[in-house]
């Protein structure tokens, strides 16, 4: 893949706004879920009235106000790349993405600033009980506060719930609880938050973990795993329940993705689950159906279970999965048609928008008939609906047919993003079942195993986190809005200097920022309660 | 008269000013970084790279309007 780079505009950008939403993930994940278990912890002081409690949740607070402290500002610069990088995107998406940010920042400003300080300032200051709600409504509020970039992010996927402006070519909200409550927001959200509570969880236990294994801080790190691994294994669960019906939905409103990250290339009745495989080459993988029955899969190696994605897919055993080909070439007994007639469509689309344009322009009257094409729900519906598709139209037959693998995401690294996040997500629920028998047995003396275990998926719970959005953003290229429009129509034509420039002074910056931040966090971590957590 | 000691606002102000004060020196090198990380998205980047906008770049909403009808229905 990096062989293949093109060092493009277009291309520079996406990868800023991979770099820098991936060092903002860093953070955020953290701050989700350790602000309950904080919240939790606080709970058992308040109601025990046990002062350990509190020199716990005290300790783990000073680990949350860090990682906090670090994440700030990390957000803003995504926010500058929407309105100068992706400038065609920030007007398309107009008030869709407006107000959810917008609502973004008013809560997290008024909700976390102000009880996030009544957190940290308040002790001995404000009532017990004041203070255990300030903490309460400081997790609350962060977590709310994500809500709205995920609502965004879902619409992004599946743009539902808005009607089309020709005359100011951007989406107008219709209905907003349509955007909200879609089943692609309701997922992200859920799956976001509940794999962050494992995150946060896994450090938690690791931290803990270490201290066991140096002995210290003793009944800190039993406590801690006894909270980390019910609260883990709780949204270990719920994070496989919804990552599954996460899947489902993206099975129906992005099949490409879905095809795409179960490396499935040929569509069948009853089709086989990959556990796990190597990805061979595939573009050759790229065969009409209708001209070889059964193609080779480019996935070797593959260790299969039979009928199994159709069921998990479709809750029937034989239903018939369609696979990267039958997108690409179609498939009419299963009613999928091919990209190259979304190709077309979504040209006639983008030759009435112009025709519209030029009506309107020169006072033509045949812009009212024209102007009824954005109206006609059969229109948008069935043309409309592919416009991003009309980007790849070409007069040359030859040329156009060669266009439509470019709306495959990269194989490979979705596919291997996918099932390593699985696999990892598999590995913690093991975790958390086995830190919680240990810790109720009290039996950690001879399970250096398991402390280092947990000690050393600290970073595997990073790389979870961080290659599920590889497999959210990456599998949805080349679309930055689903079907509607692609990376290359929503970039801003700026000089790729320009970006070059920014995206290696934000990495030389942030590193060394980012560098000192985790040097101040270990060394809190080796403190360890300085109060003493025996 | 009224105690201004114990107004709401004094409180609120009191507990921020002493929060402030007695963070560790950890804490404040930590709120060090968040200042410059601030002053340098707000003060260096946005201005000089992130200042090209739809809004700046053209005056009114047709030109707008057109630019982005024009690269979205580009091949």
């Amino acid at each position: 893949m990096f062989n293949n780079l093109d060092l493009t505009l277009v291309n520079w950008s996406r990868l800023q706004f991979a770099v820098t939403a991936m060092y903002h993930w860093l953070f955020v994940p953290l701050t989700l879920g350790l602000s309950f278990i904080i919240a939790f912890m606080e709970t058992l002081y308040y109601r025990t009235g046990d002062k350990k409690w509190k020199i716990i949740t005290k300790y783990w607070m000073r680990i949350f106000g860090i990682n906090f402290a670090i994440g700030v500002a990390t957000g803003l610069i995504l926010e500058f790349q929407f309105g100068t990088n992706w400038s065609n995107y920030s007007w398309f998406v107009g008030d869709i993405f407006g107000a959810p940010l917008a609502i973004e920042g008013i809560m997290a400003f008024f909700m976390e600033s102000t009880f996030i300080a009544v957190m940290f300032f308040g002790w001995n200051k404000v009532s017990k009980g004041f203070h255990l709600t300030s903490t309460w409504l400081t997790a609350i509020g962060s977590n709310l506060s994500a809500v709205w970039i995920l609502v965004a992010n879902a619409w992004m996927q599946n743009p539902i719930g808005m009607n089309f402006n020709p005359d100011m070519a951007r989406n107008e909200m219709t209905n907003f609880w349509d955007i909200f409550l879609s089943q692609t927001a309701v997922d992200k959200f859920m799956h976001t938050t509940m794999s962050s509570y494992v995150l946060a969880s896994i450090f938690v236990i690791g931290v803990s973990s270490w201290y066991l294994i140096k002995k210290r801080e003793q009944l800190l790190a039993r406590r801690s795993i006894m909270i980390g691994s019910i609260f883990g294994l709780i949204a270990t669960i719920f994070t496989i329940q919804t990552g599954d019906s996460s899947a489902r939905d993206v099975y129906k409103v992005q099949p490409m993705k879905f095809a795409v990250m179960e490396g499935h290339f040929s569509g069948s009745a009853a089709s086989p689950l990959i556990i796990m495989g190597f990805m061979g080459e595939t573009k050759t993988a790229f065969i009409d159906p209708a001209i070889h029955v059964t193609p080779k899969s480019p996935v070797k190696y593959s260790i299969e279970v039979p009928g199994l994605l159709s069921l998990m897919t479709t809750y029937k055993l034989n239903s018939y999965i369609p696979g990267i080909n039958d997108y690409l070439f179609g498939n009419k007994a299963h009613g999928i048609i091919s990209t190259e007639e979304k190709i077309r469509r979504g040209y006639e689309a983008q030759q009435k928008l112009l025709a519209y344009k030029k009506a309107i322009s020169t006072n033509s009257p045949a812009a009212d008939s024209l102007s009824t094409y954005f109206k006609n729900k059969a229109w948008l519906a069935n043309t409309f609906k592919y416009f991003g598709y009309g980007s790849y139209y070409h007069t040359d037959n030859t040329i156009l047919k060669a266009n439509i693998t470019k709306v495959v995401p990269p194989i490979a690294m979705v596919f291997y993003s996918f099932h390593i996040m699985v696999a990892l997500g598999l590995w913690f629920l093991l975790l958390f079942l086995v830190m919680l028998y240990l810790v109720f047995k009290n039996k950690f003396e001879h399970q250096k195993f398991w402390l280092y275990a947990s000690l050393w998926s600290i970073p595997l719970a990073y790389i979870a986190s961080e290659i599920g959005w590889i497999v959210n953003e990456v599998g949805r290229q080349p679309w930055t809005i689903q079907d509607l429009m692609t990376c290359e129509q929503s970039v801003t034509n700026l000089d790729s200097s320009s970006v070059i420039t920014t995206c290696l002074l934000f990495g030389i910056i942030f590193t060394v920022l980012l560098v000192a931040e985790v040097t101040i966090i270990l060394k809190q971590i080796s403190k360890g309660t300085k109060e003493g957590g025996n | 008269m009224r105690d201004i000691k114990k107004s709401p606002i004094n409180k609120i102000l009191h507990l921020y000013l002493d929060g402030f004060r007695n963070m560790p020196r950890w804490a404040k090198l930590l709120w060090l970084i968040i200042l410059f990380k601030l002053l340098f998205m707000f003060g260096i980047m946005q201005p000089i790279f992130f200042n090209k906008t739809l809004s700046n770049k053209y005056q009114t909403n047709q030109e707008r309007v057109e630019h982005v009808i024009s690269d979205w229905t580009s091949h």
